[in-house]
Order: structure tokens, then sequence, then C-alpha cells
């Protein structure tokens, strides 16, 4: 009991230290998938308009979350760095060489504007890219004061995609500090969560309620590739006695927060698991796809094999994450909740990605998370 | 001399009778389905296919099913369509029973409101009636049927109309239908399937009661002789079941999220007569579904796929796994049903018929890239005997095939082909001995020499910003989505000019149709790219290439085009 009190003591100190910490948050940019080498060059662009302080800087850091995309549950390789900037300074830097590594994120000539970082090896480096603004009294970027956006191409195909990149919170300036994905609600901070949508209220995600879905509508099978985009996102509980230890910050070394992507229907039929057809009909399914940092899922993990009859003309179910809970029951459980037995609101950045005969690469977000400003 | 021209002759004729493929004449019969649109809506007709007849349904682009009863193709159900068309009526999914003499077809068509229309017909294809059936108004499913051989029919079928998803139903004496449907319902369980059973005791119906806000489903049986029920299962996730009825009895597959496939044999008064709880692949445990549960010389045969979640080393490159067809016999450990290097290529959705001996089971394959019907066999006792058999010409495009057994030792297998002049679907069967069937066509065999020319051509055009030449060396499932107009635009884009390029020490992974080559490219960029300045000092890039991927398809190497947050475009 005595253990309890202590303990309890101890989460209403960090609650209060997080509490504080709360009122100091402005957003960070997070652009969702670089690649660079093999062929590979990403372009970013990045505006800044945060005033230095009176005689003094302002930085804007940048991290790479890397990893072979194909493998779902490694965690990802870390590099980070910052370089000085100046306000209204927008600045168009290539990302052409992998492995780089600490101490030469940002090359020691750049004075404003400066080359971004290198990211690190394996080759290609696919993954994603946070940047934070701060000033050199440790005072964060105001809320829109940095955007960013990244062209990416490979010099051997000739293939070229672009992407802007997404608001996320930052709680304190990097290295060291937090970047995060918030529920919606929390005053300055975040504006909306990642997937699922909570109807703009800051509660949790839960497989039995409605507006916390994020439905997932594909093509016919035989025309169009479709895959998912994955970032897992894992946020910090407020109640829980022992959270999970996986990563809740972004910009962490060994980023390593861990989801479990379902599929399932709908009210009527109980949100259990399984996919409709465009006739509403439906069909069960029983297997489950898990994400550590970030993954490329293929096609064949997100349109069940088993149903290519039933799915002939496409489909649609709600993508459904679970969250990895460390209270009894340990494991993968339904994120609804602070306390034992269940999970606050992990949750994901996804995109679906198509690629289909007649019209081609297409890229949707099914998260609802805002585009920076 | 002749002492050993003679043999050597012998020699030479036994050789060739040996590498000779086995020459199977396909049973074709050609639609007016367009290409466009999908040929996996057919129903083959298994208990009424013969060595010299080919019996089954297809839905064409108009909505309108056809039977197609061995000589002559008709259409069954034009002035219902009709109908129903005339208020936007779209037919939904659908299903069919033989009774040993009459045929009963069944769909829902969906206009808002969704009815369930059932057809009577003799096995030639003469339609004898036609209903529109359910008082309730959103009928999800064709009809699930049992007989019980004395004229008697149980319908049954799962309707969503509010407040909850229900299991409807029909018991049908002589063609004398009731007034109304009775239905099987719970205010917070939806019933998500329903199966039509005749038991010892009479009419069944075996059905799911899901759990809602995570409490337990439950699978159950319900007599209707008496209106009794009995718990079959109870689990998490067990919303849906796989179901097989053999002569004595029934096997039941419950879908359920669990490390072990759980199967329930039963007699035909539902008394369990043994049970299984077969582990899944230890790497897949929730990358595994089970795609088909069957019996082969009464013990049960279950085929599922699967896909690890870490990449492969192929001759030192790192790929993704693929999804795999998987068997198991008799609750043994599952194992690969596809040879070669199936980590490398997609195989799935399988079909699978058996006699006293063998089971044949085909499936689909990409280790073409383009998906092929393939099909092994396994013996009597759960022995794979032959795999990976080569059913169609490679390079074809072909839908999902479907296997029978026809008797004598022959089994047919079935299945959409694309004819790629005339722009429709044709249905194709193909008989084959599972005991002495081998490979229809030749593996092809990809060309290294020509790899290195077609590599070495691409680099050049690729320095050259040869447009019109890189694009055509795409692979083509990115040019059937990318033009070539869009293509140059962004190439355009780029507009880097390539001073030095190279791919080397191109080989072939595995006797596959996919290459890997290695390389290097350095390349100077514009001033600007899509109006955003580069830095002077960022204008030259060098970089090693490592794993560019190419593919052999119908006699050509081409580049496979890598896209971001997807990987590849063609996926093998």
């Amino acid at each position: 009991m005595r253990a309890n009190k202590k303990l309890t003591a101890a989460v209403l100190a960090s609650a209060a230290l997080f509490g504080a910490n709360s009122t100091a948050k402005a957003h960070a940019n997070l652009i969702p998938a670089i690649k660079v080498g093999s062929g590979w060059v990403s372009v970013v662009s990045y505006v800044n308009t945060q005033a230095p302080p009176a005689g003094g800087q302002v930085f804007v850091h940048a991290t790479y979350q890397v990893k072979d995309p194909s493998d779902l549950t490694a965690a990802c390789t870390h590099l980070d760095g910052r370089s000085k900037t100046t306000q209204n300074d927008l600045t168009t830097t290539v990302l052409s060489t992998v492995g780089g590594g600490f101490g030469t994120v940002f090359p020691s000539t750049d004075s404003v504007g400066g080359a971004l970082i290198t990211p690190p090896a394996p080759a290609p480096a696919e993954g994603f890219l946070v940047l934070e603004n701060y000033d050199d009294t440790g005072a964060m970027g105001a809320d829109g004061t940095l955007t960013s956006e990244a062209i990416i191409f490979n010099l051997g195909s000739g293939f070229l995609y672009s992407q802007r990149a997404l608001t996320v919170t930052h709680n304190a300036p990097s290295p060291g500090g937090n970047v995060s994905i918030d529920a919606p609600g929390c005053g300055v901070c975040n504006y909306l969560q990642a997937t699922p949508f909570s109807a703009g209220a800051a509660t949790v995600f839960d497989n039995t309620t409605a507006g916390t879905l994020s439905r997932f509508m594909f093509l016919p099978p035989r025309t169009a590739n479709t895959g998912a985009y994955v970032i897992a996102v894992n946020l910090a509980g407020t109640n829980e006695l022992a959270d999970d230890l996986n990563s809740l910050n972004l910009v962490t070394s060994g980023y390593n927060a861990r989801i479990r992507l379902e599929a399932r229907m709908d009210a009527a039929e109980g949100y259990n698991l399984g996919v409709y057809n465009r006739l509403e009909d439906f069909r069960s399914v029983s297997r489950t796809n898990d994400v550590v940092c970030f993954a490329q899922l293929p096609p064949s993990m997100m349109v069940d094999s088993g149903l290519v009859t039933f799915i002939a003309d496409g489909g649609w179910y709600n993508i459904s994450p679970r969250c990895l809970e460390n209270e009894a029951p340990v494991g993968i459980q339904v994120c609804n909740g602070n306390g034992a037995g269940t999970e606050l609101g992990d949750a994901i950045v996804e995109y679906k990605v198509e690629f289909a005969s007649g019209y081609g690469y297409a890229v949707t977000p099914q998260h609802q998370q805002w585009y920076v400003k | 001399m002749l002492r050993f021209l003679v043999p050597f002759l012998i020699f030479l004729s036994l050789l060739s009778s040996c590498t000779k493929k086995p020459e199977v004449k396909p049973i074709d019969v050609k639609t007016k389905v367009s290409t466009d649109y999908s040929p996996e809506k057919y129903m083959f007709v298994k208990e009424l296919n013969t060595k010299d007849r080919v019996v089954f349904f297809y839905q064409d682009q108009d909505g309108y099913t056809h039977y197609y009863n061995g000589k002559e193709d008709r259409i069954i159900n034009r002035e219902i369509m009709d109908k129903y068309k005339k208020i936007g009526g779209v037919p939904m999914s659908f299903s069919y029973a033989f009774d040993g003499k009459y045929l009963y077809f069944s769909q829902p068509v969906r206009w808002g409101p969704k009815k369930l229309i059932l057809i009577k017909m003799e096995p030639d294809g003469k339609v004898l009636y036609t209903k529109e059936l359910s008082s309730l108004e959103q009928v999800l499913r064709p009809a699930s049927f049992a007989f019980d051989g004395k004229g008697n029919m149980l319908l049954s079928w799962i309707d969503e109309t509010p407040p909850y998803v229900k299991a409807a139903y029909l018991l049908v004496k002589n063609d004398q239908f009731p007034e109304k449907e009775e239905v099987i319902g719970f205010d917070q369980n939806p019933v998500l399937s329903v199966k039509s059973v005749y038991t010892s005791k009479g009419f069944a119906l075996v059905y799911t009661k899901a759990g809602k806000g995570g409490k337990m489903s439950e699978v159950r049986v319900r007599f209707l002789s008496d209106n009794s029920e009995k718990l079959l299962y109870t689990g998490n996730s067990s919303t849906d079941f796989d179901f097989y009825e053999y002569k004595d009895g029934f096997v039941l597959r419950p879908y359920e999220l669990s490390s072990k496939v759980n199967i329930i044999v039963y007699d035909r008064a539902f008394e369990k007569k043994k049970e299984y709880a077969i582990e899944k692949p230890k790497d897949l445990v929730n990358n595994f579904d089970i795609l088909q549960v069957g019996l082969l010389g009464g013990t049960p045969l279950v085929f599922g796929a699967g896909i690890p979640t870490k990449p492969v080393d192929v001759e030192g490159y790192s790929l993704p796994q693929r999804l795999n067809v998987f068997y198991s016999y008799n609750g043994k450990t599952f194992e690969r049903l596809v040879g070669e290097k199936p980590f490398m290529f997609t195989s799935n959705l399988t079909s699978y018929d058996s006699s006293s001996e063998y089971a044949v089971v085909a499936y689909m394959d990409r280790r073409l890239t383009v998906p092929t019907v393939m099909v092994s066999v396994i013996d009597s006792k759960g022995k794979l005997l032959k795999k990976d058999l080569l059913i169609e010409k490679p390079w074809v495009a072909t839908g999902s095939p479907k296997v029978a057994y026809l008797g004598e030792g022959l089994f047919r297998v079935f299945y959409p082909v694309e004819d790629q002049k005339e722009k429709v679907w044709i249905y194709r069967a193909k008989d084959i001995k599972a005991n002495s069937i081998d490979s229809l066509y030749e593996m092809p065999k990809p060309d290294k020499d020509l790899l290195i020319k077609t590599v070495n051509r691409y680099v050049e055009c690729r320095k050259k910003n040869d447009y019109k030449c890189v694009y055509s060396m795409l692979d083509p499932t990115y040019r059937s989505g990318i033009s070539e107009g869009m293509h140059e635009q962004m190439m355009k884009n780029i507009n880097a000019n390539i001073l030095d390029y190279k791919l080397e020490k191109c080989k072939i992974l595995e006797d596959s149709v996919l290459a890997a080559c290695d390389g290097y490219i350095k390349a100077r960029l514009p001033g600007q790219i899509m109006g955003k300045p580069i830095r002077e000092q960022e204008r030259s890039i060098e970089q090693k290439i490592k794993g560019n991927i190419w593919v052999y398809i119908d006699g050509k190497w081409y580049y496979a085009v890598d896209l971001p947050m997807l990987g590849y475009a063609l996926q093998w």
C-alpha cells in the first residue's frame, strides 16, 4: 500500500511536470516519407518565420527516422542535428547522400539556411523527417512559424513525387525535447490527432465507437495495387501506473512505437473483424498487421487474398489500431482509456497508397491530422 | 555400329518422351464479358460437370447471369433483372445448389431495399420458376441451401433490416413457400453468418452470435424440428466459420484470432467426433488466414496463407517476403504448398478437390509476375507429391481457378482466361490425371545476355534523357498507370544531367524472373527543380546503387519502377 502511495505521488508529480510542460507547446513539422540513396533524392524546402531573440539565433532542427520499410516490426535508426536560420528564410536543400553520422548532420560551414542532414545508412534511407524551430534561449517557434515540403525523385527511373508536411507538437527543443502527436482539445498544442479522429473531443479511441475509426476503401484488386504507409504513434497515458515502454517521442533514438492494425466492420456488425464489398455485404477476416516505427504494408496485407471473388469490385473496412498495454493483461489491447488492461489512444499516421491501371499513383491520407500552415 | 546406334536411338526417344510436356486439350467457352470487367463472378457447377460437359454460371457486365449448360449459353434472369434495373437495381453475390434433380440459383438485388431472387432450373437451364423472396427488405447474402431428398429444402440468408443484423430462413415443402420468413436475431449480438444443413435430426441452421463490446462470440446450431440449440464454439472473434459437409457429418472451422486453427469434426447429429488445434506457423501467427477447410481420406486438410513481416536476404539483396499458401493435413504443422523460393513470390487463393487417392490444389502464383494458375498434388496420406505445375501458358492473364474431381482419376481445373485479341474473357477447363500430371508448360528461363543488353541500353537512354526509350523499358504495370507524356513531364521536372550511370554485376535472383543490378550514378541537378533553387554545392550528386530490380516478362526485361510509400508498381 505504501509502495502504491509512493507510486501515486510519483505519478502525480510527473503529471504536474507534464502539465507544466503542456502550457509550452508548439508545432513541429512531420514530412512522412523521404527517400535517399540508390538513385533517390529528396529535395526539402522549409520556411521559418520565427524571429530570433535580441542578439540571438533561430535554429531548424531535423530528425530522421529510417529503416527497411518491409521489415514491419523493426525499430527505426535515428539521426538528428540542427542548422541556423533567420526570420522569413525559405531554404531548399538537397538530401542525396546516405551514411551520415552524429556530428555530421549539418555542415559546419553553414551559417544561414544550411543543408539539412545526411540521413543514416543503409541506402536507400526511407522513413520520416521531423523539423522543429526554436531559438538559442530554448524558446520554441510559435505556432505556424515553420512550414516544409519535399520533392522526392529517382534519378534512374525518372519518377517524381511531392508532399507537404503535417503538423505535430513539440514540448521542448530537441535534442532532449519531445515531439508527439496529441489528442485534440489540448489548448495551444497540436490541433488534431492522428487516426482515428475522436470527433473533436480529447477522448480515446475504441473499437466499439463509430467516430473513432478510419474507413479504408480499396479498388478492385485485379486492376489496382492498394497498400498503406503507416507511422505508429504512441501516446502517454495520464493515469497509467506503467505506460508501455515504447517510444512516445517521434524524435527519440530507436523510435519503436508499436501498433496493431485490424480490419473491422461497422456498428451493425458490432465492429467485429471483417471487410465489406461494394454492395454492403461483409465477410469476416482473421488477420492483423503489427507495425513498429513505420512500415510499408503491401497490397497482400491490406486487401485480403482469400476474398478475391467477394471483393472483385473493391470494398472497404475500418482501419482499427490497437495499442500495446504494459499493465495486466499485458499485450495488445483496445485503445480505449487509461488504467490497467487498457491503453490510452495510441494512433497512426496513415496513407492509402494506390497504383492502378488507367490512373496511376495516388496517395490519400487516412488520418485526420492537419497539414502545416 | 548398329549395336551402339540402336540403344542410343532408344535412349534419345526415351529422353524426348520424358521431357515432352503432356498435351491437355482445353475446353473453352468464349463469352462477351469485357476484360475491363472482373471475371471472378462465376460459379462452377461441380455436380454437373463431366468429361464431355462444362457447366457453370457467370455474370456479365450488364448484370445478367448466364448459365452455360455444356452446349449453350442462356441468360436466366433477364426479365427479373430488367424489372429491377429500371428502378436502379444491381445484382449482389450469388449462390447455387443442386438437389440431385434441379438447380437452384439465388442472388439478392439491391435498389435501396434488397430482395432475394430465387430461380429453380432444369440442369439444361430451363427456368421452372423465379421468386422474389423476403418480407424483410435488406437481404445481404444469397441463400444457403439444404435438402432432405424428399422434395423439401431449407433456405437461409443474412438480413440487415434495422434494428439488427439477423439470419432469416424459409422452410420450403415441395415448392410451397411460407408467406413469411422466420428469423434468428438478437438485439445486442449480430448474426453475421448462417448455413443451412440437413442433419440426422432434420433441418438445422448453423449460425454465429457475434459478441459486441468485447463480449465473446458463439457458433451455434439450431435444430428446426424442435427449435433446440447447441453451442458449438465460443471465442473472441468467432464471427464466421468455414463449413464442410461430408458423407458422415460436418467439419467446422470457426474464425478466430489465435495462434491455433481450431477444427471440429461432427457426425450428422452434431455430436463431436474429433477436435484439432493446429498451430499456425510461428512467424506468421497474426499474419495468417485460413483459405479453405475440407477432408481428405476422412481427416482434415486445411489451407492457409500468410506473410512474414521480415524481409529476406536473396543473394545479398534484402527483399520483402510475399504471401504464400500453406497446408496442414491431419492436424500436423502447416507446410508450404509451393516450391522454388516461395518467399520471393506471392501465391494465394486455393481451390481443391479430392478423390480417394489424391487431392489436387489449384492456386494463383505470381512467380511470373502475372498471376498464373498452378496446381499441386497431395496423396491420401497428406504427402505433397507434386507442386508448381504450370496449367496455363506463361504470362497469359487469368482469373481464379476452381478444381473438381470428375471420377476415374480425372480432375478438372477451371478458370477464366483473357482473350487478348478480342478483349473478352474465356472460361477454360483443363482435365488432368493426378497420378501422371506434369507441368503443361515449361517454366521460362530468363536470358542473362538479354538482361545485360537491355540494362546497358537503358543506361544509355537514361544518360541521353531519351524519354521515349526510357519509358518503353519501364515495367508494364507502371506504364499501365502512368502515360508516356506524364513520365516525360516528371523527367523534365527533374531535368538532371546524368553525367555517369552504370548498372553492373547484374544477376538473376534464384533462377527467377527477377534480377538485381548494382551500380553508380553521377548527376548534375539543374539550377532549380520545380521552381525551387538548388544551391550550387548541392547540384552535384554521386550515389552508389544497390539492388536495382529488373523483371523478365514474356521474353523481355524491364526496369521495375519503385514508388515511394508503396514499393514496386509491379507486385510479384
